[in-house]
């Protein structure tokens, strides 16, 4: 666990961080995000002590971090700095290796370490341990910097826009690989960002900064649906509902107990879902063949003709999926509801638009924030 | 009168044979050991304190230390050798002591210039990680500011091999003593080949130390240093 505790932080005469108070529990994610200057990366500075904090300290594991040796107090903390800052001297293997020979570890142990961060951070061992930085990408250069800040297995993390210089499809495929390393390691992480998508994808906890003052600290979920004021409301951005996609999956939205029924006989038994009290609930039919198709119950009531209305669902999506996946693909395929696979044995969902829109809806409508939001 | 080109050469080796087999080597001897010795010493002095000079404490102090080396080598080495002559009197310590002197300018400022030219960002990574102070010099600073640092020993190596001809002034010995016998006896061919020669040994000390260099970077170096 870290905790800021009213930490600042002058230059001279500027004052770059005011008084920031911020706690990250054991394993989580906090996100800090805001404007270019708003005190990210001092703050970062601050938390390894590579500047003394003019005001404040920071606790961590509840110990007063003063206390420690301030190189000992590093050395568990591994260090994703803004541009990566690899050492060009440096082979990879040498790079991911500087905080175990720190450490002391014995060479056998540390080339297995090694072996394995390349492959934990999907970069073949063979092939780069014994590159130089220079012979790497950009996104594989980060890939390394991440390696060398996991090396020696701390407990805290500090990501200083760790996947900044590259692409958006690069970056996806390093946020997913990190969420994946971070589901299984647990590490207490401070992750600084521009990106607000970005923050809402890493983050358990996102904290919004703004000229050396932090503005709000909540969940994503939180963030989304009440920003604070209109500074938090403009960083979301317009497209706050479309954030809130980003969110949820799939299985957290969709109908788990929609009623399956045979399209030979689906009039009848349209009827009898009705009869029996059903409304406003997706049906699943299925032919012969076993190809399904689906309706809204409310929609037989109005019209009449089921075979008019029944619209094809022609898309399986995982789970875990995202609803804004879901949505997107809803959207390319002209159809307006996803099936989502059951697990193991479970029958499967089905996940509508409808649905979706009403969720998202009642989330934003909850919020007072919403009368903040352009 | 047309002279053969046989001739030619047979009237080179005679004037020319004598100085390279008799005169030459014991000088060059002196020579080489002037400008080991020297630069031997300009670097102990010049590498440590260029170090100093940027570590936090005394890095408010390198410009005024510069300065003051930059004097070293604004004199011009003629009147820096006349400047010690009434200090040190004559011979060979006095000769080196003058051109360490004139030696130490470019290897301190190339040391500063090095080290200050490493990334802020990779020696931020290296403290950031728990690296003790010296372990960010010498594992970080120094290895990516050695090929700066070592064009300065280069520069400073030549510039000596230069000067030292005018350690003969005082009886330092050396090249030199060929080259001014040759102005007072006006021999030209003492002349040139003195001088020459001295040009061959700034070549090839040059060459050296580029080689010792390759041998001990390897190919650890960043291509765009
Ligand atoms: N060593 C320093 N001396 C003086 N001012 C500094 C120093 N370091 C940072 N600052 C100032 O403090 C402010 C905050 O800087 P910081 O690097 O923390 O910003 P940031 O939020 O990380 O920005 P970015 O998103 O651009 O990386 C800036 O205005 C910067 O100019
Ligand atoms: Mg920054």
């Amino acid at each position: 666990m870290i905790r800021l505790d009213g930490v600042g932080k002058d230059f001279g005469d500027f004052t770059a961080v005011r008084e920031l108070s911020l706690e990250i529990p054991e394993g989580k994610t906090c996100v800090m995000v805001g404007p270019s200057g708003c005190g990210k990366t001092t703050t970062m500075r601050i938390v390894n002590r590579l500047i003394e904090p003019t005001r404040g300290t920071v606790y961590i594991d509840g110990e007063d971090y003063k206390k420690k040796k301030v190189e000992i107090l590093r050395r568990d903390i591994g260090y994703v700095i803004q541009e990566v800052g690899l050492f060009p001297h440096r082979t990879i293997a040498e790079n991911i290796s500087t905080t175990p020979k720190l450490a002391g570890w014995d060479d056998k142990k540390i080339k297995k370490r090694v072996d394995e961060l390349l492959d934990l951070v999907e970069l073949d061992p063979d092939e780069n341990r014994n590159k130089f930085p220079r012979q790497l990408s950009g996104g594989q250069r980060q890939r390394v910097g991440l390696a060398r800040a996991m090396a020696a297995d701390p407990p805290v993390m500090l990501m200083d826009e760790p996947f900044a210089a590259v692409d958006p499809i690069t970056r996806e495929n390093l946020q997913n690989m990190f969420l994946r390393l971070q589901r299984k390691m647990k590490k207490t992480i401070v992750f600084v960002t521009h990106d607000i998508n970005e923050a809402i994808k890493m983050g358990d906890q996102i904290a919004i900064l703004k000229q050396g003052e932090l503005v709000q600290a909540d969940t994503p979920e939180e963030l989304l649906a009440n920003p604070k004021n209109q500074f938090v409301a403009d960083f979301i951005g317009v497209d706050r509902a479309i954030k809130i996609l980003d969110l949820f999956s799939t299985d957290e939205v969709m109908w788990t107990e929609a009623p399956v029924i045979k399209k030979q006989s689906m009039q009848d038994e349209a009827r009898k879902l009705i009869e029996s009290g059903e409304k406003g609930i997706p049906v699943i039919v299925e032919d012969e063949q076993g190809k399904k198709f689906w309706f809204d119950l409310d929609e037989l009531e109005k019209e009449g003709s089921l075979e008019d209305i029944i619209r094809p669902l022609e898309i399986t999506l995982d789970p875990t999926n995202s609803i804004k996946l879901a949505m997107a693909r809803m959207l390319e395929h002209n159809n307006d509801a996803v099936l989502i696979k059951g697990e193991e044995d479970e029958e499967p969902g089905i996940l509508t638009l409808r649905g979706i829109r009403n969720y998202v809806y009642r989330i934003c409508e909850s919020s007072p924030g919403e009368k903040v939001g352009k | 009168m047309a002279i053969t080109l046989a001739q030619f050469w047979d009237n080179l080796a005679q004037t020319y044979g004598p100085i390279f087999s008799e005169r030459i080597p014991p000088l060059l001897i002196q020579h080489i050991q002037l400008v080991l010795m020297a630069t031997g010493i300009a670097i102990v002095i010049g590498v440590p304190l260029g170090i100093i000079l940027t570590r936090p404490a005394l890095r408010k102090h390198s410009q005024k230390v510069l300065n003051v080396v930059n004097i070293g080598q604004a004199v011009p080495g003629l009147a820096l050798i006349a400047i010690f002559l009434p200090i040190l009197g004559i011979g060979y310590i006095p000769a080196v002591v003058a051109l360490v002197i004139y030696g130490l300018l470019p290897i301190v400022r190339n040391t500063i210039a090095g080290l200050d030219g490493v990334d802020d960002k990779i020696k931020e990574a290296a403290r950031g990680m728990g690296m003790y102070n010296n372990q960010v010099l010498w594992q970080i600073e120094f290895p990516l500011a050695f090929p700066i640092i070592m064009a300065g020993i280069k520069t400073s190596a030549v510039i000596t091999v230069g000067t030292a001809t005018l350690a003969a002034l005082i009886g330092g010995g050396g090249l030199g003593r060929l080259i001014f016998a040759g102005i007072s006896l006006f021999r030209p061919e003492f002349i040139l080949a003195g001088s020459g020669t001295a040009a061959v040994l700034a070549i090839i000390i040059e060459k050296g130390l580029s080689l010792f260099e390759k041998v001990v970077v390897k190919e650890r170096m960043p291509l765009d240093f």
